[in-house]
């Protein structure tokens, strides 16, 4: 079988496989404590409605009321501050969903408004990720210049140690901010920052929710937007240097095998569309360094050469 | 200004304006709505509150009770299936939010699910969506041969109708299923099923969470997860079609500077740079053969060229495609000149065993290669980039 039809099957078993453990896993952890909650809830609720005496049609009243009136609890969500904060919780698709469009021309606009921005913002901060990393590359090298050190090309795995060590802290910074300003604890508030900039975005915690925080405290909206911004520049940025290349990885891959070869060779027209498809099949600067790699010493170290600067690709191809 | 930078400043700017208008109009479309329907609401608590004699704290706590039951009135969420599309949510991204953890080992182990979970189903619905584009490929080249079109290759915008048509098609479907099955307008279920497959997953419409779906119809259990992930990976292939290629822009333009600048170093020692061409952007226009120090220079680094050449012919025309973008200045020279050699050595006489090297090198390319380079054009750079998904 060709070498990408195995990898997707595979990638394809290990995620069924990854929801099964996970499903298990969440079980074990949340089931207990779920059926004990309800059933406090439930004693509370009969108390209550012994207490007053409700009918049943008053009662499922009440309940509307109650849950429609929790967005509105939380501040006007749809002023200008609010529908910005809205509106980046589309286009980053986090989508807390504390604040949903109720008209249908909001639901449309919505829509249409998720289908430009989000790719828009996808390159965006692949695009600023990448420059990222290319200037702390180049800070990693001066800082290896600096020390004095014999070999100052930054590896890969310098690189993902800086990364990792960002994520972290934009996590930690998050955390300390939040837990102070929206009164969580320290856990709440970095489980909230990372279900945020994982894009998650349960809505179960939700910055900018209490007193009035969208309508009376700017400096503090301004942080949280710039809060959740640049920390998904950081995540973007980490994922440019780790996940992309995996993304990208069978859109360039050739069909090494023999046989492969031999189909492709003999099916190709005479004409210069073949040979032009044939060349678009072949792989990318990544084979340069794979040959080099393969290829004798003199051809490394001439490679090599060429590929001052970027390793990264060669491990890549290496791994 | 590099282009690299050019490029993200625009982005961000781009991003910003986007963000101030989409506010603008959200709010021209709901804050109006928002107050009057808050107005209503606030009536209607106060008619409740007068009419069973309630204190403001008595219809907090009663508030209070209400809000905690609602993921509990919609089914149990943390059995097996409601575990398994919480699972999903995560690591998809959706993240509806209707159950979310309320123990902090759940909370803890969640963050570490999604964190490896993210990536890895990142991969695997690209991967997937390759292969299904790779595949749609192949079925309409099959189709236009046998219609017995002329032109049989598949263009790009083909492959983007074809794949803006299984997205819409996607949509159409899940919407008449979820309105049918959970009771929607049809309008609601497509925006429910748009912003699911967004990933974007508000939660103010989730299906499975009415009469205890998740615990008493496993088959339309089973059908909406096949649903979210068979979605997801349509519009992922559509995404992998359309969106991947602008991802690696900067990364691509920062290799192509290296290149750029790897090439035109002249005469540093040997392990310094790759023995390229020497020639630099200035000095374009003088025939080689009338120098002749100059032509033992250039011939002596064609012969490696072409040594260099045929450990991996591909590759050398893929590097000077892409740098055709950059530096239109140095190509028709050097192209009539390797033409010459090539033709010389029409008989590729260093071919090397593919499976050493990996790529693809054969006598019979070497020979139509002169065809080729000669009738190629200067291409702009999004044509280059065009041409990483071999459309």
């Amino acid at each position: 079988m060709k070498t990408q039809n195995i990898r997707t099957l595979s990638l394809i078993l290990s995620i069924v496989f990854y929801l099964l453990i996970g499903a298990v896993v969440f079980d074990a952890l949340e089931s207990d404590s779920e059926s004990s909650r309800e059933r406090t809830l439930e004693q509370k609720l009969n108390e209550l409605k012994n207490k007053y005496d409700f009918t049943e049609n008053d009662y499922r009243e009440i309940e509307r009321v109650v849950l429609q009136s929790e967005p509105h609890r939380a501040g006007r969500q749809w002023k200008f501050t609010g529908s910005f904060y809205f509106a980046i919780t589309v286009i980053t698709t986090i989508g807390y969903g504390h604040a949903a469009p109720r008209t249908d021309a909001g639901k449309a606009f919505c829509m249409f408004y998720a289908v430009l921005g989000i790719p828009l913002t996808l390159v965006m901060f692949q695009s600023l990720g990448e420059r990222i990393n290319t200037f702390v590359r180049y800070l990693l090298r001066r800082a290896k210049q600096g020390l004095g050190l014999q070999k100052t090309e930054v590896s890969m795995g310098n690189m993902v140690l800086v990364g990792l060590l960002s994520c972290t802290s934009t996590l930690c910074i998050g955390a300390a901010a939040f837990s102070h300003f929206e009164d969580w604890t320290f856990f709440n508030a970095y489980y909230y920052c990372f279900i945020t900039l994982t894009t998650i975005g349960f809505g179960d915690f939700v910055a900018l929710q209490k007193k009035d925080a969208l309508q009376k405290r700017p400096p503090y909206v301004a942080f949280s937007f710039m809060y959740i911004l640049v920390g998904l520049t950081v995540i973007g940025a980490f994922l440019n240097l780790v996940v992309l290349r995996f993304l990208t990885v069978s859109t360039e891959e050739p069909d090494v095998r023999p046989e492969a070869r031999e189909e492709e060779l003999g099916t190709q027209p005479k004409d210069t569309q073949g040979d032009r498809e044939v060349l678009e099949k072949w792989p990318s600067d990544e084979c340069i360094a794979w040959a080099c790699h393969h290829s004798g010493e003199d051809e490394r170290k001439r490679c090599s050469a060429g590929q001052k600067g970027f390793n990264y690709s060669r491990e890549a191809m290496v791994k | 200004m590099k282009r690299q930078n050019a490029r993200t400043l625009a982005l961000i700017i781009s991003i910003l304006t986007y963000l101030v208008v989409g506010a603008a109009v959200f709010e021209t479309l709901e804050s109006k709505q928002e107050k009057s329907h808050k107005r209503k609401l606030d009536a209607r608590k106060y008619e409740l509150m007068r009419k069973y004699n309630l204190t403001k704290e008595n219809f907090e706590e009663l508030e209070h009770v209400v809000l905690q039951l609602k993921p509990h009135k919609a089914g149990i969420q943390w059995k097996f299936s409601g575990s398994f599309y919480f699972a999903i949510t995560v690591i998809t991204t959706i993240g509806y939010g209707h159950a979310a953890p309320s123990t902090d080992s759940g909370k803890v182990f969640c963050m570490f699910y999604a964190l490896l979970g993210i990536p890895l189903t990142l991969v695997m619905f690209q991967s997937l969506g390759e292969r299904i584009n790779t595949f749609v490929r192949y079925l309409l080249h099959q189709a236009k041969k046998c219609l017995g079109m002329r032109h049989a290759e598949v263009s790009m915008a083909n492959m983007v109708t074809v794949g803006f048509f299984s997205c819409m098609s996607t949509l159409c479907v899940g919407a008449m299923a979820f309105s049918h099955c959970e009771g929607w307008s049809f309008l609601h279920a497509f925006y429910y099923c748009f912003i699911t497959l967004t990933t974007i997953g508000f939660g103010d419409y989730v299906a499975l969470q009415r009469d205890d779906a998740l615990q008493n119809d496993p088959r339309y259990v089973a059908f909406c997860f096949v649903y979210i992930l068979t979605g997801l990976t349509v519009v992922g292939a559509f995404l992998n079609l359309v969106v991947l290629r602008f991802l690696t822009m900067n990364t691509e333009d920062e290799r192509r500077d290296a290149k750029q600048r790897a090439l035109t170093s002249v005469g540093k020692p040997r392990g310094e740079v790759a023995h390229l061409l020497p020639i630099s952007a200035s000095t374009s226009s003088t025939p080689v053969a009338d120098d002749s120090t100059k032509a033992k220079d250039l011939k002596g680094v064609y012969t490696e060229v072409l040594h260099f050449q045929t450990i991996c012919s591909c590759l050398w025309y893929r590097s000077k495609e892409k740098l055709r973008g950059s530096i239109p200045t140095m190509i028709p020279q050097e192209l009539t000149f390797s033409d010459a050699y090539m033709q010389q050595n029409s008989n590729c006489p260093h071919y090397v065993e593919p499976g050493s090297t990996g790529c693809v090198c054969s006598p019979h390319q070497c020979s139509s290669i002169s065809s080729i380079t000669s009738g190629l054009h200067i291409l702009s750079p999004f044509r280059v980039f065009k041409r990483r998904s071999s459309v």
